[in-house]
């Protein structure tokens, strides 16, 4: 029903529309379609990219990119290999690290971390230090101090399963099971069947 | 495989964070191809990763979502050449050819002007630019660079205290030194010093551990007894207070005693006898 309608869509879309049938007007190059995604998405997004590049302007220049590449590059999504929230939440998670990691933006906090010298964060005092953040705390708060190091690295943080491993001296399988138990306890937290 | 170990190694998290290889990809693809329990598993995780971003979310500035849409809009590179070409065409068809050439030429003539124009904009904002970048990275790099000196300072200062310590201890612990301790006289009773005399090289080293600072116009000097005769062994300034480095003198022979005195500047042919600060007797072993 959806798939002849290119140009002469209604400016309304329905309220809910079906992932499959998103992706069809995606590939279209449907405005309403990316405008139906950044209504459900952009803050869920936009939140994941400030946690990690912690700036406000820098956040939504890097989710501006975000969507622009999702118009772009809907044609590479492969729904075999994952949802498309999954595949978009990747493309906005690696953006905020590539910024992150980027010469430009290193530039910037360069200088404070001049006068900033080695600090050592213990898995234990890790929450109260690293997470001012009451949306965050509320999800994570039943989880083990271990358990919520490695989500709020891994998923706010930006780091990789293998980074963590480095840096803070945990065997790689130990950071596997980690990230896999907390999960666990968010999805009953987070109530998913 | 055992299935449920496979799924309990936590491969299928990584998988949906996009942290493995390509190999490895291919293999969990494989797997949940194959087995409905992998699929489920990875269909629970993304949910779980999806309501955990939903239930964080961060909304963005509203202005947002109409720039964003505004840029995939139109294709970018059409409207400026359709706004273009009505300025050289309005003329043309109806005027005759030498007006028609004229507006042309004037036309083309607005165009330069344009174009200079924009061309110098654009190059001053970008000499700002590059400006404000120089000053950044100028200003990273003198702050380094500072850092850097400070760092060098303080390591050549550790470098050459660790040299004179060891300096020191080699005298110190060499059993061919003997230690003469001098304790202190009137003018400064808690005075205390020690000479380290090598009878057979003749080497003497003083180290003051206490004694006044001497006023500018005088001098401490060191005295060896040699066959009951006070023989001149160097002069030396204690500025500080406490204990001072250990000070190379002159070479002694055949001593049996050591005393400093107060002596002006420079120096004295025999020893002030009332200005003793400190002596000692060297204990024949």
């Amino acid at each position: 029903m959806l798939r002849e309608t290119p140009n002469s869509l209604n400016p309304q879309l329905p309220k809910h529309i079906d992932e499959p049938s998103l992706i069809v007007l995606l590939r279209q190059k449907d405005k309403h379609a990316l405008a139906y995604l950044y209504d459900h998405y952009a803050a869920a997004l936009n939140g994941v990219i400030t946690r990690i590049v912690k700036v406000e302007d820098v956040a939504e220049e890097i989710l501006q990119d975000v969507f622009i590449k999702i118009w772009d590059k809907i044609d590479t999504y492969d729904p075999d290999k994952g949802k498309l929230f999954t595949w978009m939440l990747n493309i906005a998670r690696n953006l905020a690290i590539d910024k992150l990691r980027s010469k430009e933006f290193s530039r910037q906090n360069k200088t404070d971390q001049l006068d900033n010298n080695v600090s050592l964060i213990s898995s234990q005092s890790y929450v109260e230090q690293k997470v001012k953040d009451s949306a965050l705390i509320d999800l994570l708060r039943n989880l083990t101090p271990e358990q919520q190091m490695i989500v709020h690295l891994i998923y706010f943080e930006g780091y990789t399963h293998s980074e963590i491993s480095d840096e803070f001296n945990i065997p790689l399988g130990t950071v596997k099971t980690r990230i896999r138990s907390a999960l666990i306890k968010l999805r009953k937290i987070l109530q998913i069947p | 495989m055992n299935i449920e170990e496979y799924i309990a190694s936590g491969i299928l998290e990584l998988y949906t964070l996009g942290e493995l290889s390509p190999t490895e990809m291919a293999e969990v693809e494989e797997m949940s191809a194959r087995y409905p329990d992998v699929q489920q598993e990875l269909d629970r995780i993304q949910e779980t990763l999806q309501a955990m971003a939903l239930q964080s979310a961060i909304a963005p500035r509203p202005a947002l979502k109409n720039k964003i849409l505004d840029q995939i809009g139109t294709p970018a590179t059409t409207p400026a050449t359709t706004e273009a070409a009505p300025v050289a065409s309005d003329a043309s068809p109806i005027t005759t050819n030498n007006k028609g050439r004229q507006t042309k030429t004037v036309s083309w003539l607005q165009y330069g002007l344009a174009a200079s124009i924009a061309l110098a904009i654009v190059a001053t904002l970008a000499a700002f630019y590059f400006r404000s970048q120089w000053k950044d990275t100028e200003q990273t790099l003198n702050s380094l660079q500072t850092q850097n000196l400070q760092m060098a300072q303080q390591y050549k200062t550790a470098s050459q205290q660790v040299d004179r310590l060891s300096q020191d201890l080699a005298v110190v612990s060499n059993p061919d030194f003997q230690a003469v301790k001098m304790s202190g006289l009137d003018p400064a009773p808690n005075s205390k010093a020690q000479v380290y005399w090598n009878p057979d090289s003749r080497q003497v080293y003083l180290k003051v551990n206490e004694m006044p600072a001497n006023p500018q116009d005088k001098q401490y000097q060191l005295w060896a007894i040699v066959d009951g005769k006070p023989v001149n062994a160097g002069l030396f300034d204690i500025t500080g207070e406490g204990a001072q480095p250990l000070m190379t003198m002159q070479n002694i022979s055949n001593a049996s005693a050591f005393a400093v005195t107060l002596e002006p500047r420079g120096g004295s042919k025999s020893p002030t006898m009332e200005a003793m600060y400190v002596q000692g007797a060297v204990t024949s072993s």
